[in-house]
């Protein structure tokens, strides 16, 4: 008994070849193939549901047969060239794609800064680091093809993230301890701010140890209660208007330090307290007075002595609260400058 | 019932009593003759009669393996790969690691897009006992199925077998030409003409390659060509009448999209 499959030579009467296992006496095996249905409708939702699980499954899982990984393949003098996006293409080839890529990364990185404080400066921001995984991970493309889709697109989600911690939002961190750009949303009112504005202020390593008279600052309102009053915790930007150990007053409405009225250009930017009605005390040290420039409406429905109590309370402001100068308009671009 | 029965053997039996009644008047009925008339309607790509051939050829001899693999590759050529892999594991079950049935399954699940299931069958036809043209041509399948560079090697390699023939390049180019590759299949029909410059199988590939480049002249010409060395070519026929309805829109995106040799 001659095994058609492997050509062995089994023991007369044998059902199975001993070698390969296969049937010797087939004789009562059934010879016609299945054929698809005539149900055509069945038949075709069967197999594209059949295509998309093996689909969906051949995405999902590596495939099988295929060379490891080297990383000692990958072009690392290249990648090091394209921390740089770009430059490492220009080097070693793809002069067109590397120009590309460096100029456009440039000019994403040049426009997220002119867009810097405005929440779509993040999508450009965004935009230059994809350009920068991109320009770096395309010199292990090689080595990633062996990947399926979704490993892929993990491993440049994974790319792109360290590189937007790692270098961006590390330098964005740096950089916001020197000046800190922030948007005023509901902060000002007033010829020189307005709400919308994107200003520059600046950070924990710029901040002066003292602030003078009539400095725009930015400051932190911290959360207290009593008295009837409530104030909730936030961020304001006004001028310095009272310096420790001044004597304010406020007299038929009018502000005054130390008796006399607030010169000219050093005005809070609102005007001035004007829901006050009577205002008698000293500044203690380190102590500052920046009059808010707007007065939450839940303020205004208070008996006047409690309006009094609450602005005064916002408006004493202790120095360590000052977080820094506001020192230059960025947005919008058509009344961009410093603020005196 | 002429849509569910459609598949049974009702309509053509006559037709084939016909030939198998002078095989029995010439005393040559047996399993090669059903092999080797399966085959001729194979190359004449008359695939429903080709699968009944085979099946004959079992009916008389179950251990003819090339019967089996002729089977699964029907199966796929009729685009019923379901079937195909299904009858392809009942062989197997038969046939255990047989390099040829391995490979005809890895073809039906390349077809499926059952990546997985094709490497593994494929590889498991590579190490089998044995070569022959086709592991490798369904090898080179299975990688342009992957997108995978390294297909044409394989193809290369399938023609450097020993029992490599015109035959081949025929698959090759209808496997080229079955992933949307008109121009590499075109390549691998021409040099089948070149060697069988009379096989009427050959100039149906072509005008096929010539059609999916929107090559409508050329194609028409290489289906005549088709239809004058083997007139009964039904296929062919059918091929010229649909080049003659075909829209200017149809011609434009086929020209459009036609894809260039990778």
């Amino acid at each position: 008994m001659r095994c058609v499959n492997c050509d062995f030579e089994n023991m007369p009467g044998m059902a199975i070849c001993v070698r390969c296992q296969s049937v010797l006496l087939a004789d009562d095996v059934l010879v016609a193939p299945p054929r698809a249905s005539a149900w055509r409708l069945r038949t075709a939702v069967s197999r594209r549901w059949h295509g998309l699980g093996t689909a969906i499954r051949s995405a999902w899982d590596r495939r099988p047969v295929r060379v490891p990984v080297s990383l000692t393949c990958v072009h690392w003098e290249a990648v090091f060239w394209s921390l740089v996006p770009g430059v490492g293409h220009i080097k070693f080839g793809g002069k067109f794609l590397g120009w590309l890529l460096l100029t456009s990364w440039l000019l994403l990185l040049l426009l997220s800064v002119l867009a810097i404080g405005l929440p779509w400066g993040m999508w450009l921001l965004a935009g230059a680091v994809f350009v920068h995984t991109y320009s770096l991970l395309a010199f292990l493309g090689g080595e990633l093809a062996t990947y399926s889709i979704l490993s892929r697109l993990l491993i440049g989600l994974v790319a792109f993230l360290m590189l937007r911690t790692v270098v961006y939002d590390s330098t964005r961190w740096v950089g916001r301890q020197f000046y800190t750009p922030v948007q005023l949303n509901g902060m000002a009112s007033g010829e020189l701010l307005q709400d919308g504005d994107v200003v520059l202020c600046q950070g924990n390593w710029t901040r002066p140890e003292r602030f003078e008279r009539g400095d725009v600052v930015m400051y932190e309102i911290r959360p207290s209660r009593g008295g009837g009053v409530i104030i909730h915790r936030g961020f304001n930007v006004d001028r310095i208007v009272g310096m420790p150990g001044d004597l304010v007053d406020v007299v038929k409405g009018q502000l005054l330090v130390n008796g006399a009225p607030i010169p000219d250009g050093q005005e809070p930017l609102g005007g001035g307290p004007r829901h006050v009605s009577q205002w008698s005390f000293q500044l203690r040290g380190g102590e500052y007075l920046i009059v808010p420039s707007r007065v939450p409406a839940l303020v205004l429905n208070l008996a006047n002595e409690r309006v009094d109590l609450a602005i005064e309370r916002v408006s004493r402001v202790r120095e360590e609260q000052i977080r820094g100068r506001v020192v230059l308009r960025l947005h919008p671009w058509s009344r961009f400058g410093h603020i005196e | 019932m002429p849509g569910r029965f459609s598949n049974l053997e009702l309509r053509e039996r006559q037709q084939e009593q016909d030939g198998e009644l002078s095989l029995q008047q010439a005393g040559r009925y047996d399993a090669d003759d059903y092999l080797h008339r399966a085959t001729e309607a194979y190359r004449v790509n008359d695939f429903e009669k080709a699968l009944r051939f085979y099946t004959r050829c079992l009916e008389r001899d179950r251990t003819i393996i090339p019967a089996w693999v002729g089977q699964v590759q029907m199966l796929v050529q009729l685009g019923e790969c379901h079937e195909a892999r299904l009858w392809s594991d009942k062989a197997l079950e038969l046939f255990r690691e047989n390099g040829e049935l391995l490979a005809a399954k890895a073809q039906a699940c390349a077809r499926l897009n059952d990546r997985r299931a094709s490497f593994a069958c494929s590889d498991g036809a590579l190490q089998a006992p044995g070569s022959s043209p086709w592991r490798w041509q369904v090898r080179g399948e299975v990688l342009l199925a992957a997108g995978e560079p390294n297909a044409d090697t394989c193809f290369q390699k399938s023609l450097a077998e020993p029992a490599a023939d015109w035959w081949d390049r025929i698959v090759i180019g209808r496997i080229y030409l079955f992933y949307g590759r008109a121009t590499n299949a075109l390549m691998y029909i021409r040099s089948a003409l070149e060697a069988e410059s009379a096989a009427a199988v050959a100039w149906y590939e072509r005008g096929r390659c010539e059609a999916a480049l929107a090559m409508t002249g050329a194609a028409h010409a290489s289906y005549t060509r088709c239809l004058e060395l083997c007139p009964e070519f039904a296929a062919a026929a059918e091929a010229i009448g649909g080049l003659q309805s075909m829209s200017f829109v149809e011609w434009l995106t086929t020209f459009l999209f036609r894809r260039k040799r990778r």
